[in-house]
């Protein structure tokens, strides 16, 4: 069996959303990997989601993807971060158990019909006229088919270092892909270097725990998933945290020439917002001490993940300042940190439907786009996996706004921005963040995933039953009308809350600061609504205010946003810009003002002279009838000039 | 840079005001503008230095023929080097505007055309030569009528209030990044910078902020001078008054109607200030519709001026009804002249006006005169002087003269004030980034970063207005 309608290349994050979409889609899929027993597997830290990454792990899931599910399903520890700040920037974190998650995915695309697993490594891809249609295996033999998604981690041409020693593959136990990347740099592609790391791992029977801060999850388990049970399946698991020190510190300042990013081994370039203790400490020489969290990587398993401590020193040193760190006075060390350097392929070199420019066929997700974390991979695979479904079923691409999902967000920051440093997703990057929250995922997305049709029938019933409970409750909120008898006001008062001065429905009582959900039972709102109908519906009302001033925004934003430009532009008309500018824009070919302004190199002033252009090219008649009336105002002034000369010339004699 | 139709052409204006002047100054811009003034300056080398001056004799190449224009004084500025950004050259030549005139029309015949009003700064401010606030305040500069006015439009020019507006961007940011580290970095075991010093910071910068609207009165004198409204019953002797003011200045700068018939305004100029008086319709109860108008429009007109003098008639048997009626309904600050005291024949009418003024406690806003004698004139332009002097005796600095400016920082105050009240209520730190955040869009559209369609148009559509 060789023909597939798309292969899909790599079965990590990327991958196996990329797979897993597609062959939902209807489709047949090949899945491409080099190791079978990693399908899935967590290269870094134990843990799915966080900070603007449970954004978009939410987000895959309301559209169809299974990185929730898992998640969900393979919890050791569920926290939701920033939960005392406000609800836009509330992000749901699990600690997973990292075997079972292999587990749950090698299963899952072991059983979804339409999707092979090949256990090869690609070795090139086959082109035929311009476009791709399949790869060559290691063995020689290829596999055909009408769309190919490269999720190749760190794997392209991947390099590990630890202190000085040099090692080719893309993480430890496994090699580097080398052909790959050559041959689009041939295709004349641009790619380069990123460079990222990953700390020690230790054995869990070492550490003297008691030193340590215990770190427990959160009581309340809110499920990434709305197809999830609500109720955890695992035990739960403590963290716990501890800190370096000035002895540490010395050890490290006393290596740094071992270390190969100081000694300029190293030529990618690392992510700024996740230092390597090395960097942390030279470029924070005044602070004394960093936090640790020492992470368990699983119910089964003794290997704990020491979470910010990533390093690439030799192993001596690694083992020597570990050992200063409360707690780890004895540790042992199962695998040491490293850093990996992998190539990648400038990401302004593909289009919002992932799919590559000048390689119709050819769709690339995750880290081989300069990504970094396994959500910013699921929400691409995911994306790209529709998109070369899209594309063989001849269907428009699927594009998500920057006002619809953060998803929407990362990829045309990648489209048009590109990236110089491993991008990972903050909520500041979202503009409209105040609207692009977790709890409205399902609302923000709903119309899409049914346009998709990722979901299966019997999971969409599943869905629209909490959709019309949430409907349900927000006109239960609207209808109940709470009147100022002397029972209601006494019951205000017991609450703490002011007194009615005229009638005022339940959801006007639910906005008052002071006032929650749950203090609405004894005026007649309630009902069996379980979190997920609750919460949503709760923050909705609480928030309304902003929420519409932020739609306000939008929709003020819509209209220069949608300025279309028209597809046969030609910005050389345009010498208002500067000659990159124009090289990007004549390469790019926004399709709107909204996504040339997001153009990285093009500056404001750039965008100020193609408004300024296709307004004149819209009122180019204008403009010449003015011009004209203007010369004939001239002429007028000149012929009255002259005659009043000739007249002058007249009287003299 | 071009980016209209005609944008590529090189164009050619009189930079000087037009009519008698000891000089006038021709300025030709654009790729061709060496090569369209060949024929018209014959004396200049093939590659004229950038920023040096040539003298020659000026000559035209009509009918064939070659003949004198005048001398002239010819700077040449290199591409990359001028105002524009573009080749330009700039003719001295001697005023008037016969021989400026036939300049221009021999650099059209050299292939130039006829700059558009503003044309020159539009092209520096396309080709950043300029950022929008610069090129405001060349508007402001040909527009402005003091000399105040001019020296501020110019410190504008050279980039101080683009600076300040730079300055209040970056401590929108600053509070901004605090605020953003606070959320996406929270679990980073990062140092949070105290909610205190975040109040104090942007109570800073609120101040500073507050400080430049504040200069806004200020910039409004430099830029229009001051409105006096004269207003009081028919017949009180408001137009004699006006007359008088503007007789004894014998400067009758302009002389146009208001938006109606109306309101008579008279510039003049006093100490260097434009002031502006305007004559307004008698306030009386009428039921006559078209009188009422009228007096609606005074009575608008009392209350935006900037300088409101009442003119009460002595000789109206009534006239202690009347100034107590005006007083009744008036603003708190307005000045009072008590007129006709020339037709006084008993002698006491001085006396009787200062103790009804002493019983009103206006005494010290009062004046005492004739319009017709013309006495009383130097205390009451004294009095209207004395605010502008006050306001413009603030040590100097940069002023905000145009209500874009005014406006734009009034609505980032007022962002700056919800994100305050916010912090001080211990707010989740994405609101009070969402109003910020608003501030910082507000400078961009004031810096002319952000595009704002209709801030550009207006803009303009400003300088189209004829400069």
């Amino acid at each position: 069996m060789s023909h597939f309608d798309v292969i899909v290349v790599g079965a990590g994050h990327a991958g196996l959303e990329a797979s897993l979409a597609s062959a939902r889609m209807g489709l047949r899929v090949a899945l491409v990997t080099s190791n079978l027993s990693r399908i899935g597997y967590m290269s870094c830290n134990p843990s799915i989601g966080g900070l603007a990454k449970g954004h978009m792990v939410r987000e895959v899931d309301a559209l169809g993807g299974e990185m929730g599910l898992a998640a969900d399903a393979t919890c050791i520890q569920f926290k939701r971060l920033n939960s005392r700040k406000g609800p836009a920037v509330r992000g749901s974190r699990a600690q997973c158990d990292k075997d079972l998650y292999v587990d749950y995915m090698t299963a899952k695309v072991r059983t979804t019909p339409g999707l092979e697993i090949v256990g090869s490594e690609a070795k090139s891809l086959i082109l035929e006229s311009g476009r791709c249609v399949g790869v060559t295996l290691e063995d020689g033999s290829a596999i055909h088919a009408r769309a190919v998604v490269l999720t190749t981690g760190t794997f392209m041409r991947g390099v590990m270092h630890i202190g000085l020693k040099q090692i080719e593959g893309g993480r430890v136990g496994d090699k580097a892909t080398v052909g790959i990347s050559d041959q689009l740099r041939e295709h004349g592609f641009v790619v380069q270097r990123l460079k990222t790391g990953t700390p020690a791992r230790l054995k869990a029977g070492s550490i003297d725990f008691s030193k340590t801060i215990a770190q427990p999850g959160d009581e309340k388990f809110y499920p990434f998933s709305s197809r999830s049970p609500e109720k955890l399946s695992l035990p739960q698991v403590n963290c716990w945290l501890s800190y370096t020190n000035e002895r540490t510190h010395e050890i490290i300042r006393r290596n740094l020439d071992k270390s190969p990013m100081f000694c300029g081994n190293i030529e990618g370039r690392g992510p700024r917002y996740c230092p390597s203790i090395e960097d942390k400490i030279t470029r924070f020489a005044e602070k004394i001490s960093h936090q640790t969290f020492l992470e368990p990587e699983g119910l089964s398993t003794d290997w704990i993940y020491l979470q910010g401590i990533s390093t690439s020193l030799p192993e001596d040193v690694q083992l020597e300042f570990l050992r200063t760190i409360q707690g780890l006075e004895n540790v042992e060390v199962y695998r040491y940190g490293y850093a990996v350097e992998y190539d990648f392929i400038e990401p302004t070199q593909i289009r919002h439907s992932l799919e590559t420019r000048s390689i119709p066929g050819l769709f690339l997700a995750g880290q081989i786009n300069g990504t970094s974390g396994y959500e910013e991979a699921a929400a691409q695979g995911f994306i790209a996996g529709v998109n070369a479904a899209r594309s063989v079923l001849g269907q428009e691409s699927f594009v998500l706004g920057r006002d619809e999902a953060y998803i929407g967000v990362l990829i045309d920051d990648l489209v048009n921005k590109g990236t110089k440093e491993p991008y990972r997703m903050f909520t500041s990057r979202a503009e409209h963040r105040l609207v692009l929250r977790e709890d409205n995922t399902l609302e923000r997305l709903w119309n899409r995933a049914t346009e998709l049709g990722v979901i299966s029938d019997e999971q969409k019933f599943r869905l629209e039953m909490t959709l019309t409970q949430r409907e349900e409750l927000r006109s239960l909120l609207k209808n109940t009308v709470l009147t100022p008898t002397a029972e209601t006001q006494s019951k205000l008062e017991a609450l703490g809350t002011a007194k009615l001065l005229k009638p005022m429905t339940a959801e006007e009582v639910l906005r008052r600061h002071e006032v929650c959900f749950e203090d609405l039972a004894g005026f007649g709102v309630s009902g069996d609504y379980g979190v997920n109908v609750v919460e949503p519906v709760e923050i909705e009302v609480k928030y309304a205010g902003y929420i519409e001033r932020e739609n306000e925004l939008i929709r003020a934003n819509k209209r220069f946003e949608s300025t279309k430009i028209p597809t046969e532009m030609d910005y050389r008309l345009v010498k208002g810009l500067s000659n990159e500018e124009q090289e990007k824009l004549q390469e790019k070919r926004p399709e709107t003002l909204g996504q040339a302004s997001r153009i990285s190199g093009v500056n404001p002033s750039a965008i100020q002279a193609l408004i300024v252009f296709l307004k004149a090219k819209r009122s180019i008649v204008e403009v010449q009838e003015s011009e004209s009336g203007r010369r004939r105002a001239l002429i007028e002034r000149e012929l009255a000039q002259r005659l009043r000369q000739e007249s002058q010339s007249e009287r003299i004699p | 840079m071009r980016i209209r139709p005609g944008d590529e052409d090189t164009i050619c204006a009189l930079a000087t005001a037009p009519g008698v002047g000891a000089i006038a100054v021709v300025r030709i811009s654009g790729p061709q503008a060496l090569k369209c003034s060949r024929a018209l300056a014959p004396f200049l080398p093939e590659r004229p230095e950038s920023h040096r001056a040539y003298f020659g004799t000026l000559k035209t190449s009509a009918d064939g023929s070659s003949k004198y224009i005048d001398e002239a004084l010819v700077t040449y500025f290199a591409h990359g080097s001028s105002f524009t950004g573009e080749e330009s050259l700039e003719f001295s030549v001697h005023g008037g505007d016969q021989i400026s005139g036939r300049v221009v029309e021999e650099l059209i015949r050299g292939g130039a055309r006829l700059a558009k009003p503003g044309e020159f700064t539009y092209r520096a401010f396309l080709n950043d030569r300029i950022d929008l606030v610069q090129a405001e305040s060349i508007l402001s500069l040909i527009e402005s009528r003091s000399e105040m006015g001019s020296a501020n439009a110019l410190n504008q020019l050279k980039g101080e209030l683009s600076k300040k507006f730079l300055e209040i961007e970056d401590g929108l940011l600053w509070l901004g990044a605090q605020l953003e580290a606070s959320i996406d970095f929270s679990s980073d075991g990062i140092e949070l910078t105290p909610s205190k010093d975040l109040l104090e910071r942007a109570t800073k910068l609120q101040n500073e902020i507050r400080a430049l609207i504040a200069t806004y009165q200020k910039g409004r004198i430099l830029r229009d001078g001051v409105l006096v409204a004269l207003i009081g019953a028919p017949n009180a002797g408001k137009s004699s008054l006006l007359n008088a003011i503007v007789e004894d200045d014998r400067a009758i700068v302009t002389e146009h109607a208001g938006t109606t018939r109306d309101l008579i305004q008279v510039e003049t100029r006093l100490e260097g200030t434009p002031v502006t008086w305007v004559d307004t319709a008698g306030i009386r109860s009428s039921e006559d519709a078209v009188e009422k108008i009228g007096i609606e429009r005074s009575l608008k007109m009392r209350n935006e001026a900037d300088f409101v003098v009442v003119v009460i008639d002595l000789s109206d048997r009534s006239w202690r009804d009347r100034l107590a009626a005006f007083i009744r309904e008036g603003r708190k600050d307005e000045w009072y002249f008590f007129n006709k005291l020339d037709l006084d024949r008993s002698g006491e009418w001085l006396a009787t006006a200062e103790a009804e003024a002493e019983k009103y406690g206006i005494l010290s806003r009062s004046v005492f005169g004739s319009a017709a004698r013309g006495t009383g004139l130097e205390s009451l332009k004294d009095a209207v002087l004395k605010p502008v002097r006050e306001k413009l005796g603030v040590a100097g600095g940069t002023v905000v003269t145009q209500s874009r400016h005014f406006e734009g920082l009034q609505r980032i105050d007022s962002s700056l004030e919800k994100a305050l009240k916010l912090i001080r209520n211990d707010a989740s730190p994405e609101l009070i980034a969402f109003e910020l955040q608003e501030g910082v869009k507000t400078v961009h559209e004031l810096l002319g970063k952000v595009f704002h369609e209709q801030v550009i148009d207006r803009i303009f559509k400003e300088f189209c207005l004829g400069k």
